[in-house]
């Protein structure tokens, strides 16, 4: 008999994770169940660049596996045909400090690494010390669609539903994979999370294609400057446990001087929206499985939540060792050999 | 000395750099600049301008090419690094150079911002047997943004615009004290030079926002380069051909090897495609002559022959024509 998985969330984290589950596990039924799509979701107001950051204390070698094995995803997927369509680009530019600051852990896992000379330092007045680095970018609001375009026509179900419980939904599945992120606040009970809020200003300027970035999070809100395919994502905010979901216009005024500081020429740069999102902070990434009895029943749940800053330079690594968790459920025989 | 009359034939990217350089050493100056094409209609519309020198491509005097590319150079990064880089047309660019031989650092290096050599790792992304990278963050410049910019300077400062196709420098004896020769290819007619000849280049300019990074293939001669806000495909590279006509043999060769360098750009759409003639002469032009006409006498500077690096090289250039235009208006007689 087919076994029956419900991913909830339909956010990065969930329809990478449904993706991997339909190609891994064909022998199972793969439902998406979720409140939000994108352009809804938390990445879609993000600039979805690969950077590992503001992950808490989840241990540095699974961030590192993880953020490795998206990595080297995402670079495949950049150079294929299908690039644009899934929203992916090669972005390259300049982290920047005011003083010396030691290598991070992640640093061999971009395409390029490497200290910025004089030259390139003199282009940001106010900043000694910076990193060149070629990474990443993801349009999530491309991404995800194309994604679960993927997942649909491989026959995948989708349905478009808010969820309270786990209880909810039990009779009808046999594993949930719970992928709801700032959503298990309440939904698995979780009040370890808190929004770490967002604010950006996306803008029209297709003539800046190296992104600059004031990487030093000491107040959270230093400045960035992100190009895409769609438009230029300036950021930006990280405040702790702020529930607001309506722009401020302090932020804005605060992000545009911090951006243009940056990039002078941005002051000619058309407005195209201010957006807010809440990354789902947690001390840190909850991957793991759990086992809830209610009425009697044992409902098998994976849980893989609390990304904060890092769903999209995580995801493909967390959807693969989700996947791996509901794979020892589904065919106990074949992972239980010694 | 007050009220010199300048004719600048040539409206292209020489002509109106060096209008501007004659404005700023000689404020007093009457400059015209006159031509029958502009904008558009001129050599470097549809050019990505970007910024990479080499010895090899600009044979001349290497004190002489490297003031040039300097004077360039630090033109081009002020406008970057100022709030009017996106209306003058400048973006800066991390560019990669495919060989698949022993490199030769090129002269450029002293100037971008960075240049290194690229890992393999970097390399691998990229179709094609290469055994050496060089990866490096230069800039670009948007003709169709620059040349207004620079129409407008030029304008502001007092300068006049004339739509006037000029046959013969004899023309304007009496008219002007100097005339400044930048007319590029019909230098062969106005100036009687041979040594002055076509490059033709072709190139396509498509939609294609994921690219972010330009790519040269010395291979192939294939070449990617974002630029203001598409993406340029090239190139050709035809000696002697003086077509303006598009051939669509050549689109699809250029389609064909950026499409097999970088397969990402399958799914870009053209938005316009543009045949441009690089003016090439070895070494570019710029230097005085006394044209004479019969009994009369023409002061002329002349400004023409970049080829391929007429974008890089214009203002470098510029800058030297205006000075030589100065050290010109000494021998002018006072006229009432």
């Amino acid at each position: 008999m087919k076994k029956k998985i419900c991913v909830i969330g339909a956010g990065v984290i969930g329809i990478s994770t449904a993706r991997l589950l339909q190609e891994t596990l064909p022998s199972c039924d793969v439902t998406i169940i979720a409140e939000k799509f994108s352009p809804h979701t938390t990445g879609d107001v993000s600039a979805g660049v690969w950077k590992p950051h503001a992950l808490g204390d989840t241990p540095v070698e699974l961030q590192s596996k993880w953020s490795g094995n998206t990595f080297e995803h995402l670079l495949k997927l950049c150079m294929g045909s299908e690039a644009s369509l899934a929203g992916i680009q090669l972005l390259s530019g300049y982290l920047l400090f005011q003083d010396y600051t030691e290598d991070p852990s992640w640093s061999n896992q971009m395409l390029r690494f490497c200290h910025m000379t004089p030259r390139e330092l003199a282009q940001f007045p106010g900043y000694r010390h910076g990193w060149f680095i070629i990474t990443i970018k993801v349009e999530c609001r491309r991404y995800l669609p194309w994604m679960l375009n993927k997942f649909k026509s491989m026959g995948g179900a989708v349905l478009q539903r808010k969820i309270h419980s786990f209880e909810e939904i039990s009779a009808d599945y046999d594993i949930i994979v719970n992928c709801s992120g700032l959503g298990s606040y309440e939904l698995a009970k979780d009040k370890t999370m808190q929004p770490i809020r967002g604010q950006v200003i996306r803008v029209r300027a297709p003539w800046i294609t190296t992104m600059g970035c004031d990487d030093a999070t000491i107040t959270g809100r230093e400045p960035y400057v992100f190009p895409g395919m769609d438009d230029v994502v300036l950021g930006g905010t990280h405040d702790y446990g702020d529930w607001n979901t309506e722009p401020d216009p302090t932020d804005t005024k605060r992000i545009w001087e911090g951006c243009c500081k940056l990039f002078p020429s941005l002051k000619h740069a058309e407005i195209l929206e201010v957006n807010v999102g809440h990354r789902p902070g947690r001390p840190s990434v909850r991957l793991e499985k759990e086992i809830v009895t209610s009425g009697g029943k044992a409902i098998k749940i994976v849980h893989n939540y609390g990304h904060g800053g890092g769903g999209v330079t995580l995801h493909w690594g967390c959807a693969q060792e989700a996947v791996q968790m509901v794979k020892e459920w589904v065919e106990p025989c074949v992972t239980s050999r010694l | 000395m007050s009220g010199v009359r300048i004719a600048v034939v040539g409206a292209g990217i020489a002509g109106l750099s060096t209008a501007v350089n004659i404005q700023r050493n000689i404020p007093s100056a009457r400059v015209t600049v006159m031509a029958d094409r502009f904008l558009t209609d001129t050599t470097s519309d549809g050019a990505a301008g970007i910024f990479r020198p080499s010895f090899e491509k600009i044979k001349a005097d290497e004190t002489l090419v490297r003031q040039w590319v300097s004077d360039s150079w630090k033109h081009f990064d002020c406008l970057w690094r100022s709030e009017e880089a996106s209306e003058a047309g400048i973006g800066s660019v991390t560019m990669y150079q495919l060989f698949d031989k022993e490199l030769l650092y090129p002269l450029f290096k002293e100037f971008v911002y960075d240049f290194r050599e690229m890992t393999d790792r970097d390399m691998k992304r990229f179709h094609g047997n290469f055994k050496m990278g060089l990866a490096c963050t230069t800039l670009t410049t948007e003709s169709r943004k620059y040349l207004p910019w620079l129409t407008d300077r030029f304008k502001e400062n007092g300068g006049v615009v004339k739509i006037q196709r000029v046959n013969d420098f004899s023309e304007l004896i009496g008219d002007y004290d100097i005339v400044v020769n930048c007319t590029s290819l019909s230098s062969k007619t106005l100036a009687g030079d041979n040594l002055v000849y076509s490059v033709r280049g072709h190139l396509l300019r498509v939609k294609a926002p994921w690219v972010k990074h330009a790519v040269y293939d010395h291979v192939t001669g294939a070449y990617i380069i974002p630029c203001f806000d598409t993406v340029v495909l090239g190139g050709t590279r035809q000696k002697d051909n003086y077509s303006l006509e598009i051939d669509p043999e050549d689109t699809k060769r250029i389609w064909e090897k950026c499409c097999r360098l970088q397969p990402n750009i399958k799914k870009a759409e053209i938005a316009w495609e543009w045949v441009g003639l690089r003016p090439h002469r070895s070494p570019p032009r710029v230097e005085k002559e006394m044209m004479k006409f019969g009994d009369k006498e023409l002061k002329v500077v002349h400004n023409y022959g970049q080829g391929a690096n007429g974008i890089t090289l214009s203002w470098g250039c510029a800058k030297h024509a205006a000075k030589l235009v100065q050290e010109l208006i000494p021998y002018i007689h006072s006229k009432l």
